[in-house]
């Protein structure tokens, strides 16, 4: 049975997931100078902890997303020490269970899609043992926010899908109701701690979604006839091969495995990589298969509004427009679908 | 939770082979062993340097797993170091390996160019150990860029030319004072020789540029694309389709591949046949 709850205000609901800090650690949005991002409470200054409420309930995504606490930017998996010839492998220390609180319905949309990527057989047991010990706290846009265009990819702004739903109430007040086993779990800690009420639950937005919207399959159709078009060296003269789109794309999944190695010990890890790098498909003997700034642009947006859709039947595009937003030089996936003919109204 | 399907096992090297200048074939015992499929591959690495794959060059059924390995980069210079009783981390086996099933009662054409003959060689080996199920006529046509990097001599000079109805014919890039054989390019070669596409399933891996033309040139010797098998390589880092870069259109080489009929292939978005 789902029970609600109600905070008087936020701060009550950190000081909770202060006092939850030996069982959970919380990661919260919050803004400096102007940059969004999730941060973990108990790293916050002052400062950072009175911008979670206008940042966790902005109509915008953070800066960076929630992808990196179940796929992070860089993860250890083999630790050794070397002794001679003799290679020892060292217990490495696993992660604790997680709170985000905060999550906008594009990122846990974007979350669901490398779902499928990372889920499938052989699971990916770094994601999934992350994927099972985060809570995800959703608090939903009030509409579509500046340059986002998650409508238009079939989200609505209003609407996610997460562990709990936190939404405002009646004044500085907090309502948050469970909408998984693990949200209702986290309500019924709370609880226990004696500072909130149990209420109703708000009415939910049924959400709605751009209709006049051209198919997943429809654009993959379209990308096709696209393959040979001027358009990729046309966007790869400005292009830099920075790779910025990748990292905070919440779908870029892409990865690369490295080893460092000193003196009598190293490592084994995996690290983000981007398709827009050269070195990405550069095979040791010299052929790359992609070797120029248009092929890569190409297999980028291919996979995003093509390859993607073959596969798993979705776009591997959530509109939370930080690619075409960070990007230096101005390229947007809008612009691509445009081509196609499928206008973006991007806010 | 389930088991990391990137960690590898130990595995320990039991024979070394010197094949030419810059090619080992390195004999190693997994740990654990596991069962594969002529043109599957295997991830090697050596811990604190990196992780490579290579396509598993020794037939099913043996103790011991072979893998033939061109020095080109920092990791498999770092493999040529390797002493007999060094351990190595491999996983797999990986991709979808040769279609044995549709092979069976056909004539085999398989056609290697330098290093691509690793692969293959599981293939040529396993239909020579299972013979009464692979009865037809096999032709290996392989090449080299000169006699000294011709690979595998005990195999295509000594053990496969012995065996019944299997022609063997080499080829080198560039002539040689002791070679009285065929001197030029693969695809060349294929066009010099009388090959009946009836009843024959071409096998080809090589360098891209070579695949490519052996593409074309079998298609315009009157093999049907359905009679056409390859087996191709891109820069792999996870072996299981998620990494992302081994994609050609929305498959992966490392799961979906690397074994493709040139029918499919032709489906589907590539730099090989297109």
């Amino acid at each position: 049975m789902n029970t609600t709850i109600r905070s008087t205000t936020l701060e009550n609901l950190l000081a909770a997931c202060d006092r939850l800090a030996n069982k959970y650690r919380t990661f919260a949005p919050t803004s400096e100078d102007g940059v969004t991002g999730f941060r973990p409470l108990d790293q916050m200054t002052k400062e950072q902890r009175q911008a979670i409420e206008e940042t966790a309930f902005a109509n915008k995504p953070t800066v960076g997303s929630i992808k990196s606490f179940f796929f992070p930017d860089s993860e250890i998996y083999i630790k050794f020490s070397r002794q001679g010839r003799k290679v020892e492998q060292m217990e490495l220390e696993g992660m604790g269970p997680q709170i985000i609180l905060g999550a906008k319905p594009c990122d846990i949309k974007s979350v669901e899609l490398i779902d499928k990527v990372f889920l499938a057989e052989p699971v990916d047991s770094l994601y999934q043992d992350k994927r099972q010990k985060t809570i995800v706290v959703a608090t939903v846009c009030g509409e579509v926010g500046e340059g986002c265009s998650c409508r238009e990819f079939g989200i609505s702004p209003v609407v996610a899908a997460a562990d709990l739903m936190m939404q405002k109430g009646s004044g500085d007040e907090i309502i948050l109701t469970p909408e998984t086993a693990k949200g209702e779990e986290l309500v019924k800690e709370l609880l226990a701690l004696g500072s909130f009420a149990i209420a109703k639950p708000l009415p939910l937005s049924a959400g709605d979604t751009a209709v006049d919207q051209l198919s997943a399959e429809e654009v993959q159709n379209r990308m096709d006839e696209l393959f040979n078009s001027p358009l990729w060296d046309k966007l790869a003269m400005t292009c830099l091969g920075c790779g910025t789109c990748t990292y905070y794309c919440p779908t870029c999944h892409c990865y690369d495995i490295r080893d460092f190695n000193r003196r009598d010990q190293g490592v084994r890890y995996r690290t983000w990589d981007s398709c827009m790098f050269s070195n990405f498909t550069n095979m040791a003997g010299g052929h790359n298969p992609r070797p120029t700034r248009s092929d890569r642009l190409r297999n980028r947006f291919f996979h995003k509004l093509n390859y993607f859709v073959k596969k798993q039947g979705e776009l591997a595009c959530v509109g939370c427009g930080r690619c075409a937003e960070l990007c230096p030089v101005g390229i947007s996936i809008s612009s691509v679908l445009k081509e196609i003919g499928r206008d973006v109204h991007v806010s | 939770m389930c088991l990391n399907p990137l960690l590898p096992v130990g595995g320990i090297v039991t024979s070394i082979f010197s094949e030419s200048s810059d090619v080992k074939t390195f004999q190693i015992k997994p740990e654990t062993m596991f069962d594969h499929l002529p043109g599957q591959c295997a991830m090697l690495s050596l811990l604190g340097i990196g992780e490579a794959l290579f396509s598993i060059t020794s037939p099913p059924g043996r103790d011991y797993l072979e893998f033939s390995i061109k020095r080109v980069g920092k990791l498999t210079e770092a493999l040529h170091q390797l002493e007999i009783g060094d351990e190595v981390g491999i996983r797999g086996p990986y991709g979808n390996g040769f279609p044995v099933e549709d092979l069976k009662g056909k004539n085999l054409l398989f056609i290697g160019g330098g290093i691509g003959l690793a692969p293959l060689r599981s293939l040529v080996q396993y239909a020579v150990d299972n013979r009464s199920l692979y009865p037809g006529k096999f032709q290996l046509v392989y090449g080299a860029r000169s006699v000294e990097d011709l690979l595998f001599e005990r195999d295509i000079r000594g053990n496969w030319p012995k065996e019944k109805d299997f022609e063997v014919n080499l080829s080198v890039d560039v002539p040689h004072k002791d070679w009285d054989g065929f001197v030029g390019y693969v695809p060349q070669y294929l066009e010099q020789l009388t090959l009946n596409p009836e009843n024959t399933i071409g096998v080809t891996c090589g360098p891209p540029i070579m695949i490519k033309y052996v593409l074309k040139t079998l298609e315009k010797l009157g093999f049907p694309p359905e009679q056409i098998v390859t087996t191709l390589e891109y820069k792999m880092k996870c072996g299981v389709g998620k990494c992302g870069r081994c994609n050609l259109d929305e498959h992966y080489i490392c799961k979906d591949g690397p074994v493709f009929y040139l029918s499919d292939l032709q489906k589907i978005k590539n730099d090989f046949c297109k």
